[in-house]
């Protein structure tokens, strides 16, 4: 055996070694380049199916095709991976038998070294004093070299100094706030009363009540037929906001967790005017969004002053876009936390103003907040830290005692504001541990407020400080709505119970309930009153039209809308304007039908 | 015939050790989770650190690694301890504890703890900066010769080396005190520890890295194949001080004079070029011209500094560039003022952090400013060094004997291993002519001495 240990065969082991591990390089290398900027996730097919199934969520074969693929390119990957590891093993083996081999053959070998006899001469200090000048002068030339070539490469796009940094700071402040006066006077003047009551400028309308003053409004119509539609329209982009309107343009948003964008569609034809994208902010570009499928990340429903519209996003984005279309002004109030659902409280205006009410959190940590912006610019006029957790209510703004009122509903209060300055009027405990989701409704001097698991209460509006023990009118504990808002006519408050029941008492005394009515279908979407007829919209799509009487509940009309909907409707003149999960829908007669 | 059955040997050899890692397979490989699957999500866990030890332990088998070297270095003097300390040094604090902590990463510690007193310098750091320097002071550069796991990686590759000229030795040299003097301050403003992100052996400690790692490791090595210890001698800021201490050791490796018998074996063998024959009477030409360029040296030498601090001055905005945050201030500039149309994952984060813009680009220009003062500090600290290299290299000094070199003498032992006089002070031997080389007559150093 120890024959076979020769030179050559060591020699030649070294060699085989070597060989195997530059073939193994070569081919890691290959490898390596080929997957340099390979995502597997990112395949094309893959990419093509899943944007498909955005398209077709209901689509279970397409579902399954992306999960079988899924499968395939992480398996891929991870196959990729192991070739990898492997081979990076094969190659230090390899090297190191190489290294081994080589150093064995070697020492088999070994010879002493054979020094060259030393000539006469310089010896080698002598050389080195003179060359070796010459390198560290060389040395010297290049370090130089290099220190310029840096301060040629790296150049600063910073001011040179601080000083110079406020300078620049105060002149681009200065500018940003001059534009923003200069657009703001550009701005017309504010509607007057009557042109605000004949429109739809934000959640059920001009006072937050569901009430339409027009009337002529259809009360049959087939969404998937198309009879009684005036028109349809597919919304871009997802959103569970309800439509407003102001003339001829009707306003909603859309937003994924990718994009998010303000439309204006024409109320006529139901075509798309514009889009107008709303880049998200940067500050929070990277944070994380938490929010659910029902509420997804344009909840708010949009508000007008009759000169912008106000959009806000659920990662706390507000901002202003004119008539055509463009951002005029933003503002982030930050993203929602510890907000179980996603935000989804509505903006309302008053005067020019507009009122957020931001409420997340818990109740200690006051990051609730209502605010107020100036419309025109998006200054800040107040705001006003509430110690409560967070809800999903939208504030109404009334009057009463001809003194404006922003009412607000949250867990445990109803809580009164001033407009003017954001200080508390009043405040009632009427809806403790609610996870608060139905909106205030205001009518004459009473506002009436409800909630699944607390009451439903009707509330004198002209006290100041904690009125619980002297203004509450009355409260009674059926029919109790989760999501939906109470409806308030003339001499009723009706309420949908959240397990799909419509119930109605008494406006003046409350007491047991009137009537109830097993509506048969879930409701997310508030009820709408137009003349003394009930308006409901199920979340199925199928509506409801009922006449409430003092005795009973008339059903006088049934439709479809042909797609699920948890939005509220807007109306104007013998129209209804509804938002389905993918369609704009605009419901009424043509001119030839009405005559 | 035989040559197909030694070929064949060879593959088997080759194929045993592979084989057997590959039959070894790898750990199931984690199964992916698919699209819409209701999969637990993970709890976070602490990973398990692989060779986490006690920060004594480290310290106490330094310091036995660091008495061993010394023994073997000049007691016993023995090139086969050595290899095997070597090779135990490499793979304990090379691929078991993975190449951290070490000295030289250790400098950059010890900086920033200087420069910020709130930066509490973990103790083995402290311990790896010291030790080595106590023991160099005392023994020489021991700790290179058998502790160091770069030294060591780099000691084991050199397979067949040639000599590099003494003049290009000398003049790269000066690179390692450049980098330490970058490395120092680098630290010192908490830009980054530049040494341990350019370690080039990192990535074979732990079996990965950055691709511009690899490469740069890679390179590394693959010159360390043919050219003695480059990263020691070129690059290793700590070496660049050891090199320095190693001046004033109070022992060292040493050829003794009154043995030596002249043989030229120890100055060829050694791959550093550390060992230096006795020098020849200077011509009276050569002598005047020497001196002329001596006082030549020592007055540039104070230009040179000036002159690097000068340039060291105008580096503001380049080094200020290695901070993380100045960068991310630039790039956020420039997307701010629309110069840059993408933004970067720094920059979103930045973004998404609610820091506001004023702070960030306040704290880069201030930081601009304090390397207008530290690029100077810089250009001072190698106008020092280039000078005295320029005056090193002129100063004439003169040799009776062979001599290794104090500063790039690395106390690797090779000379001892080709050393005859070693050879018969060891018994392997009984007379000096056996192992020297064919036609080489012994030439008593003393003899040379008197001629």
């Amino acid at each position: 055996m120890n024959s076979l240990i020769t030179f050559r065969s060591i020699l030649h082991t070294a060699i085989v070694a070597g060989v195997f591990s530059v073939l193994v390089l070569i081919l890691l290398l290959v490898d390596g380049a080929s997957r340099l900027n390979k995502v597997p996730m990112e395949a094309s097919q893959f990419v093509e199916l899943r944007k498909q199934f955005v398209e077709e969520p209901n689509n279970v074969e397409l579902r399954q095709q992306i999960q079988v693929m899924d499968l395939a390119l992480r398996q891929e990957y991870f196959r990729e991976q192991h070739f990898t590891v492997i081979g990076s093993y094969l190659l230090i083996g390899g090297i190191v038998l190489t290294l081994i081999f080589g150093k064995w053959a070697t020492i088999l070998r070994r010879k002493l070294p054979k020094p060259k006899p030393k000539l006469p001469g310089p010896d080698s200090d002598e050389l080195l004093s003179h060359t070796g000048l010459r390198a560290v002068v060389l040395l010297i030339v290049a370090l130089i070299g290099t220190s310029w070539a840096m301060n040629a490469t790296y150049k600063s796009s910073l001011p040179t100094s601080i000083e110079e940094l406020a300078s620049l700071n105060a002149t681009s402040n200065q500018t940003l706030e001059d534009a923003k006066i200069e657009e703001a006077l550009a701005l017309p003047d504010l509607p007057t009363p009557e042109e605000w009551q004949h429109s739809w400028p934000n959640f059920r309308g001009p006072q937050g009540t569901g009430i339409s003053m027009h009337a002529s409004i259809p009360t049959t119509w087939d969404g998937s037929s198309g009879d009684g539609i005036l028109w349809k329209a597919p919304v871009p982009l997802p959103g569970v906001n309800s439509p407003i309107v102001w003339r001829d343009h009707v306003f909603l948003s859309g937003a994924t967790d990718k994009e998010r964008a303000v439309f204006c569609f024409d109320a006529l034809t139901g075509d798309i005017q514009w889009r107008a994208d709303i880049k998200p902010d940067p500050l929070v570009v990277v944070a994380e969004v938490k929010t659910t499928d029902d509420t997804g990340y344009a909840a708010p429903t949009m508000a007008t002053d009759g000169r912008l519209v106000f959009a806000m996003f659920g990662d706390g984005l507000l901002v202003a876009v004119d008539f055509q279309g463009k951002e005029r002004w933003r503002q982030s109030l930050g993203i929602p936390q510890r907000n179980s659902y996603g935000h989804a409280s509505s903006l309302v205006t008053h005067q020019g103003a507009v009122i957020v009410q931001y409420d997340h959190g818990t109740p200690d940590d006051e990051l609730s907040k209502l605010m107020s912006f100036d419309g025109a610019t998006g200054n800040p006029n107040w705001e006003t830290v509430r110690s409560t957790p967070a809800s999903w209510s939208s504030p109404i703004v009334t009057t009463s005692n001809e003194s404006a009122q922003i009412i607000t509903c949250c867990d445990p209060w109803v809580i009164a504001y001033s407009p003017k300055d954001g200080k508390e009027i009043w405040r009632v405990n009427c809806l403790e541990r609610a996870e608060v989701g139905p909106s205030p409704v205001y009518s004459d001097d009473v506002v009436y407020v409800c909630n699944d698991t607390a009451v439903l209460a009707a509330i004198r509006c002209d006290g100041t400080g904690d009125v619980t023990d002297t203004h509450v009118v009355w409260t009674v504990e059926d029919g109790l709505p989760d999501t939906c808002s109470p409806l308030v006519s003339k001499d009723f408050v009706m309420t949908v119970a959240s397990y799909g029941a419509l119930f109605c008492f008494d406006k003046k005394d409350g007491g047991d309930p009137i009537w109830e009515e097993d509506l048969g279908a879930d409701f997310i979407s508030s009820p709408s009153l137009v003349g003394d007829h009930v308006y409901l919209f199920g979340r199925d799509g199928s509506a409801s039209i009922y006449m409430p009487t003092a005795d009973e509940c008339q059903r006088v009309g049934e439709a479809e809308l042909g797609e699920d909907c948890v939005t509220c409707p807007a109306f104007q003149d013998g129209r209804i304007i509804i938002r389905g999960v993918e369609h704009l829908f605009c419901i009424g007669k043509t001119e030839s039908e009405s005559s | 015939m035989n040559n197909l059955f030694r070929s064949c040997l060879a593959l088997v050899l080759v194929a045993m050790p592979i084989g057997m890692v590959s039959a070894e397979g790898v750990p199931d490989l984690m199964f992916p989770v698919p699209e819409f699957a209701n999969h637990p999500i993970p709890t976070a866990s602490v990973p398990h650190t692989e060779g986490e030890v006690p920060a004594v332990w480290d310290i106490a088998i330094l310091l036995v690694a660091l008495c061993l070297a010394s023994y073997f270095t000049l007691v016993s003097r023995s090139r086969k301890s050595q290899l095997a300390l070597t090779i135990a040094c490499l793979l304990w604090f090379g691929f078991w504890r993975q190449g951290c902590v070490c000295p030289v990463g250790a400098t950059q510690n010890v900086a920033l703890a200087i420069a910020d007193p709130s930066y509490v310098v973990p103790v083995t750091a402290v311990a790896f900066f010291i030790l080595p320097l106590i023991f160099t002071l005392f023994f020489g550069r021991t700790f290179c010769a058998s502790v160091c796991p770069l030294g060591a990686m780099q000691e084991l590759i050199a397979v067949r080396t040639v000599a590099v000229p003494r003049w290009l030795d000398h003049s790269l040299g000066l690179l390692a005190y450049v980098y330490l003097g970058a490395a120092v301050i680098f630290a010192a403003t908490k830009t980054g520890f530049i040494v341990c992100r350019w370690d080039p052996f990192i990535p074979f400690f732990r079996l990965g890295g950055n691709t511009d790692m690899l490469v740069f490791g890679g390179s590394i090595l693959a010159i360390g194949l043919v050219v003695g210890r480059p990263y020691c001698r070129y690059l290793c800021p700590y070496g660049a001080i050891l090199r320095l201490l190693s001046c004033f050791s109070k022992w060292r490796l040493s050829i003794p004079g009154d043995t030596c018998v002249n043989c030229q074996l120890c100055e060829d063998v050694c791959p550093y070029g550390a060992i230096h024959p006795p020098t020849v009477k200077q011509t009276p030409e050569s002598r005047k011209r020497g001196k002329r360029q001596f006082a030549l040296a020592v007055f540039a030498a104070p230009v040179v500094i000036a002159s690097f601090w000068w340039v060291g001055s105008t580096l503001a905005v380049p080094l200020a560039m290695w901070h993380p945050e100045s960068r991310l201030a630039e790039q956020v500039r420039l997307e701010e003022t629309g110069e840059a149309t993408e933004s970067t994952d720094a920059s979103d984060a930045f973004r998404g952090s609610g820091m506001a813009l004023e702070e960030l680009y306040a704290s880069a220009i201030s930081r601009r400013g304090e390397f207008t003062y530290l690029g100077g500090l810089l250009g001072v600290w190698i106008g020092i060094v280039v000078g005295f290299k320029l005056i090193h290299i002129s100063a004439r000094r003169q040799r009776d004997d062979y001599q290794a070199d104090r500063a790039g003498c690395v106390s690797c032992g090779r000379c001892y291993w080709y050393c005859p006089v070693e050879k018969v002070r060891l018994g392997l031997i009984t007379d000096i002519s056996e192992v020297l080389p064919d036609g080489k007559t012994l030439v008593p150093l003393s003899a040379v001495r008197k001629s």
